[in-house]
């Protein structure tokens, strides 16, 4: 017998991960074939190259149509590419032969989002709960899903059992954050999102939802700096119109115009951009207020010392809600 | 050049926070925060890594502070040595957060054998916490035996007398605190409270002698004087404390009962007003409204309208939505720049109620 090779009970020979050289004579056909499939499918679809991975994978299920692993993958391409129902069907096919496979129904709800049939996604993934209470993953998806479906003080519940185990989960606290925002509980809803900031500093989501929230507040001052901390992360010209909007607020009509500019460079189509730019110039003759080295401006703090000794304090007041 | 710590920066006060700025080349201007914020940013971004990491027992007294004492417990419980009684009143103090008290009694009764001191401070909240008041007391005296000039213990005896009601008690032990650091903001008021309105204006006169500046001090001087009947001086001291604070609307509205009670009824109306403004308080619109009735004549066979009085009800009980679209009729017209702005401002709500979404995993 060759050196690395072991006798298997059944009479098979199994293959030592030192010898694979050997594996076409060692293996049945088909088994080494399957393997193969696998692994060049996988590593298309780590490329990019989902033609040739659904290729693969297809001829993987042709060797063995009761493999939920192959059928899992075939899934995750069909999906990138778009066609969402086969995509679903592949999902199903694996829970028909393993149903307690979770990788499988986190699938099948990230698929059942991208069609829009969100009641079913929650099934999918209170499937996943049921298994598996702790699964972070599943709650805060789940939430997301409630969510969409304007089931608020559900969705809140998801996010605060995912805060229960994970108080440091900065996402959770954002949709809770996001939530009570949808609830009009607005400042709540910044309390959350301070405690996404605070624990992921560098969270795009948490700091656009805080420029939301500032406005729906009228606190223009706070949402100029949310939204010039979210645009350091990620520039947007949806972003830089919320901007404008909030320097328009603050009677700072050239900022506010220099705004709509970079949104319309942006995305030139962005209408609302270029009706606000008309409306900055024709403040601009009425008003233009210029706050220098001051980022706060809008914020005023009484008794705050950076604010005592501010040469602008007097504008800031007028404008500071 | 070395960087400060990002703990050195949370706890920099204003002058300390402005040189940091300089010295790392940022923009020291603005308020406290933006100037704190800007620096621990640059801290993050460009400062070397930071080497510490947060041990179990600053996990543990993290996680009692945000809320979750259970996982809290489990993590002390893991840092308790023999040496060491800190431990023992995380411990305690996580239990207290969960409501198990007897265990948190035990707990901070194993740190006191251990030797500290404080941590009778802490027994003594959990049994006040619990309920039994006396014994709470009874464990803070043998405190005060032990460290008579701490001022933390005449605080938290005079915080649980409070509670009780033994207004003689709490007054001594305020009177204790302002001799030991000078503050007699609290005697003063504990005076007040007990009706002691001529005490409490020579505790308020000896704390101002010390600390000019304190407009609550002179607000609560002003009422002493009121009680007393010597509106002049009240009006003088209460004018002293809006100069101090202006945006403060208890202090407003202290100045328009003190001109109010001088006749001078208009005046005192556009006091109330302005504190309304700041904050639409119970008592400054009940103050409003009295002095409303006492001046619009009754049309008899009429009932008077009851507007202001009965307004925080009304506003409360309307639907949201409809409050909304209400208000700017209700408001009077501003300059265009200003109702510019507010469409932009409702334009972006409405964007905010249509466009913020949460984040999937």
């Amino acid at each position: 017998m060759a050196t690395g090779v072991l006798e298997a009970d059944g009479g098979d020979q199994v293959m030592t991960p030192s010898d694979p050289m050997k594996a076409e004579h060692r293996f049945l056909p088909s088994v080494v074939s399957l393997e193969e499939s696998m692994r060049a499918g996988k590593r298309n679809l780590s490329a990019g190259q989902l033609t040739e991975a659904l290729g693969h994978f297809n001829a993987a299920l042709k060797l063995k149509p009761r493999y939920d692993v192959a059928w899992i993958a075939r899934g995750q391409v069909l999906k990138l590419q778009g066609d969402f129902p086969e995509a679903l069907r592949s999902f199903a096919e694996a829970l028909v032969l393993k149903p307690e496979n979770e990788e499988a129904w986190m699938a099948l709800g990230s698929v059942l989002h991208a069609m829009g049939r969100f009641e079913e996604e929650v099934e999918a993934y209170e499937e996943i709960l049921r298994r598996n209470p702790r699964s972070v993953e599943a709650l805060v998806n789940k939430g997301a899903a409630l969510h969409e479906l304007r089931k608020y003080p559900a969705a809140e519940v998801c996010f605060d059992q995912v805060l229960e185990m994970r108080p440091e989960y900065a996402p959770a606290w954002n949709n809770k954050g996001a939530t009570l925002l949808r609830r009009g509980k607005v400042d709540g809803a910044l309390a959350a999102f301070a405690r996404a900031v605070h624990f992921d500093p560098d969270f795009f989501d948490a700091y656009v939802n805080e420029v939301f929230a500032d406005q729906r507040k009228g606190k223009h001052g706070e949402a100029v700096i949310a939204s010039d901390r979210a645009l350091r992360l990620r520039e947007t010209s949806w972003l830089w119109y919320l901007k404008g909007l909030s320097h328009l607020a603050l009677l700072e009509s050239s900022l506010a115009a220099r705004c709509f500019e970079r949104a319309l460079e942006l995305d030139p189509d962005l209408k609302e951009a270029r009706r606000s730019l008309r409306k900055a110039k024709e403040l601009r003759k009425l008003v233009d207020l210029y706050r220098g080295v001051y980022e706060c401006f809008g914020t005023l703090e009484v008794g705050d010392p950076g604010c005592e000794e501010c040469e602008i304090q007097a504008r800031c007041q007028e404008v500071t809600r | 050049m070395t960087l400060p710590s990002a703990a050195e920066i949370e706890h920099a006060d204003w002058p300390a926070l402005k040189e940091h700025a300089l010295a790392l080349g940022l923009n020291p201007k603005g308020r406290s925060g933006m100037v704190r914020q800007r620096i621990l940013d640059r801290l993050r971004t460009g400062g070397t890594e930071v080497v510490w990491r947060a041990g179990r027992a600053e996990q543990a007294a993290l996680l009692t502070r945000l809320g979750s004492p259970d996982v809290a417990i489990r993590l002390w419980e893991s840092t308790i040595r023999l040496d060491s009684p800190a431990p023992w009143v995380g411990l305690g103090t996580a239990y207290e957060r969960a409501g198990r008290l007897g265990e948190a009694v035990k707990c901070f009764d194993r740190a006191v054998q251990m030797g500290d001191d404080a941590a009778r401070l802490h027994k003594a909240h959990a049994l006040a916490h619990g309920g039994a008041t006396e014994a709470a007391l009874a464990e803070l005296d043998v405190a005060i035996s032990a460290r008579p000039n701490d001022v933390r213990t005449w605080a938290q005896r005079a915080a649980i007398l409070e509670s009780i009601g033994r207004s003689d008690e709490v007054i001594l032990a305020y009177a204790r605190i302002g001799d030991l650091v000078g503050n007699r903001l609290g005697l003063a008021r504990a005076l007040m409270k007990a009706h002691r309105f001529d005490d409490a204006e020579i505790a308020l006169a000896a704390h101002l002698a010390d600390h000019p500046r304190d407009a609550t001090a002179w607000s609560n001087r002003g009422v002493c004087l009121a009680k007393r009947e010597r509106w002049k001086a009240a009006l003088e001291a209460l004018q002293q404390a809006t100069a101090l604070a202006e945006r403060d609307p208890s202090i407003l509205n202290n100045i328009a009962c003190v001109l109010a009670a001088m006749g001078k009824t208009d005046e005192a109306l556009r006091k109330l007003r302005a504190a309304r403004r700041l904050h639409e308080d119970p008592r400054i619109l009940l103050n409003e409204a009295a002095l409303l009735e006492r001046t619009t004549p009754v049309v008899p066979g009429k009932k008077p309208a009851p507007i202001v009085a009965q307004r925080p009800a009304h506003r409360a009980g309307r639907p949201r939505t409809r409050r909304v679209a209400r208000k700017p009729k209700s408001r009077p017209r501003s300059t265009p720049p200003k109702r510019k702005a507010r469409r932009r401002a409702n334009a972006s709500a409405r964007r905010a109620r249509r466009a913020h979404r949460p984040r999937r995993q």
